[in-house]
């Protein structure tokens, strides 16, 4: 609400007129909507758990490239030249990530479009909603303001974010995000080994191991078995 | 000022003793409150959604849907989930539901000595306890759900058409869902409202100590979405979202169908009116679907989570309950 009072200061100065008229002015609405779709990409982005996908990229770059920063591919070059079959290995994911990575921009650049709609509509719809008559943008004026502004928002962000488009875009934003996760953790278990670094498949593999060993009833002999063995390490 | 002194607001008001523990499961009892007299009722258990903690039903003594069934004499047992970590990440719903609900209910109903008792299931949790019910109605007397979706593809319903083309495959391969992202989610689904205007609205009046703690107190509860486990999130989404098969009858757990039409006790489906979570034409649609000639719909003028704690639901739904119970016992 700061930055709305703000930036209804900022246009009363540069527009001097009552509040009321103000807000009725079309250029005010526009610099509502460009303000409002600040925010709402300010809203879209990245969660932190994708936000290091983007390391995936750096995972796969190609070892036959040269001064980039830090990244496996470069680390494996200098500790010892992969075999040529993981080179091709190399190139064929770093070429998927590319992929996916584009098409991840191109799903961005989408729901942008999104984005500015919905910022135009509410603009739009607060400017034909506001009645004030107003003098001076006092704090109750800006809040009853606010209030409108965020019903405004509500509303056109619901009849966007319903429509198909919006739906099909944003889960394939989220599939190709996950592809990605995928590809980059794939890349850590095919770097792991040779580290000596124990992977996630090892790791799963000996816990469905333990959680079957645990569910499994243990067989009775084998009970009488271990206490005899037990007697035997008792003698020694 | 206040809203920092107000940070270190414990949340959770009852006095409980754990009775029983599998894996991150803990059942709870609530300890009955003094000088009040026991209702001649089945035991109670409640059952709460994965995505979020139970401790909303009981945040504070004023706001306790708990305390209040406590307060009407009723014996309250409450599952706790836990918190799940990637060793929990094949953990599917036939384990959420038939392992460990039904462990908790042959836990309470062996030490009541009794053969059945009351189950109230509330948001994902009543669409478990209706799964439970369905596949197993001679353990459960009465059934209550809470803001529980049953049709998961109503034409207001916005998590439905999100999850409707997600990848849950993949999304299952990729391990758990972090809380963070699922808070997230939440929050986008009236991203205004939920994001900025609920803290300019702390502006309109004077917060008092107590009401600077309910806030701090809700805000930590909203932003204390436990991981979600990666094989059950992918068949809930799957089998419930995009397939929509509770009311298809084709849930199948275990072997075994679930075919809402085997629930034949009484029912009471207790609804929000401006959910935007659940849609209220997502809950309703329950009384089309089984089988029980005893159902009782309320609809309470409040949100998702104004039905756990907000003053308008405290003053009715925790009695509501009480007195439908009581009244089946």
């Amino acid at each position: 609400m700061e930055r709305f009072g703000q930036l209804l200061r900022a246009i009363l100065i540069e527009f001097p007129s009552s509040a009321g008229a103000l807000i009725k002015d079309e250029s005010v609405g526009q610099r509502l909507a460009v303000e409002f779709e600040r925010w709402l990409r300010e809203a879209a982005s990245m969660p932190p758990w994708w936000q290091n996908l983007q390391m995936a990229q750096a995972f796969v770059q190609p070892p036959s490239q040269s001064g980039q920063p830090f990244n496996l591919g470069t680390a494996l070059k200098m500790q010892a030249a992969p075999a040529p079959l993981a080179q091709n290995d190399f190139i064929q994911a770093y070429q998927r990530v590319s992929g996916l990575m584009a098409r991840w921009s191109q799903l961005q650049a989408q729901l942008a479009t999104h984005w500015s709609a919905i910022a135009r509509t509410a603009g739009e719809r607060f400017i034909a909603r506001a009645t004030s008559s107003s003098t001076a943008l006092d704090l109750p004026t800006i809040r009853k303001l606010y209030d409108s502004w965020i019903e405004c928002a509500e509303q056109a962000y619901a009849a966007t974010v319903h429509t198909d488009d919006f739906c099909r875009t944003q889960a394939e934003l989220v599939n190709v995000t996950t592809s990605l996760l995928l590809e980059q953790r794939r890349q850590v278990e095919s770097f792991a080994p040779m580290f000596g670094v124990v992977t996630r498949s090892e790791v799963d593999a000996l816990r469905r191991e333990m959680k079957r060993m645990q569910t499994e009833p243990r067989p009775a002999s084998g009970r009488r078995a271990s206490k005899g063995s037990r007697r035997k390490v008792k003698a020694r | 000022m206040k809203l920092r002194a107000a940070g270190t607001a414990a949340v959770g008001c009852s006095l409980k003793s754990e009775v029983w523990r599998q894996d991150k499961v803990v059942l709870y009892r609530y300890l009955p409150l003094p000088f009040i007299q026991a209702a001649r009722a089945k035991p109670v258990l409640i059952c709460f959604a994965l995505v979020n903690r139970p401790y909303v039903l009981d945040l504070q003594p004023d706001r306790s849907l708990i305390r209040r069934l406590l307060a009407a004499g009723l014996e309250v047992y409450l599952i706790d989930w836990g918190r799940p970590d990637e060793s929990d990440r094949d953990v599917g719903l036939y384990d959420y539901i038939e392992r460990y609900l039904g462990a908790c209910v042959h836990q309470v109903l062996k030490s009541h000595g009794s053969k059945a008792l009351n189950l109230i299931g509330v948001c994902q949790g009543g669409t478990f306890s209706l799964c439970y019910c369905a596949l197993n109605p001679q353990h459960v007397a009465n059934l209550v759900t809470m803001v529980t979706p049953v049709d998961f593809q109503t034409p207001d319903d916005l998590l439905s058409k999100w999850a409707r083309h997600l990848d849950m495959d993949s999304i299952r391969r990729a391990g758990n869902i972090p809380g963070a992202m699922l808070t997230g989610l939440f929050l986008s689904l009236a991203p205004f409202r939920l994001m900025h205007q609920k803290y300019v609205g702390l502006l309109d009046h004077e917060l008092d100590a107590a009401e600077a703690e309910r806030f701090v107190r809700m805000e930590k509860w909203i932003f204390d979405s436990p991981d979600q486990v990666a094989a059950a999130t992918a068949q809930f989404v799957q089998w419930f979202y995009q397939e929509n098969r509770l009311i298809h009858g084709s849930v199948e757990l275990g072997g075994r169908r679930v075919n809402l039409q085997r629930i034949r006790q009484p029912v009471l489906n207790i609804y929000a009116k401006q959910d935007h979570i659940v849609p209220p034409s997502a809950v309703t649609a329950l009384r089309r679907y089984i089988g029980s000639r005893d159902y009782t719909e309320e609809a309470v003028d409040t949100g998702h989570i104004g039905l756990y704690v907000s003053r308008t639901a405290q003053g009715h739904v925790p009695g509501l309950i009480a007195s439908w119970i009581r009244a089946r016992a």
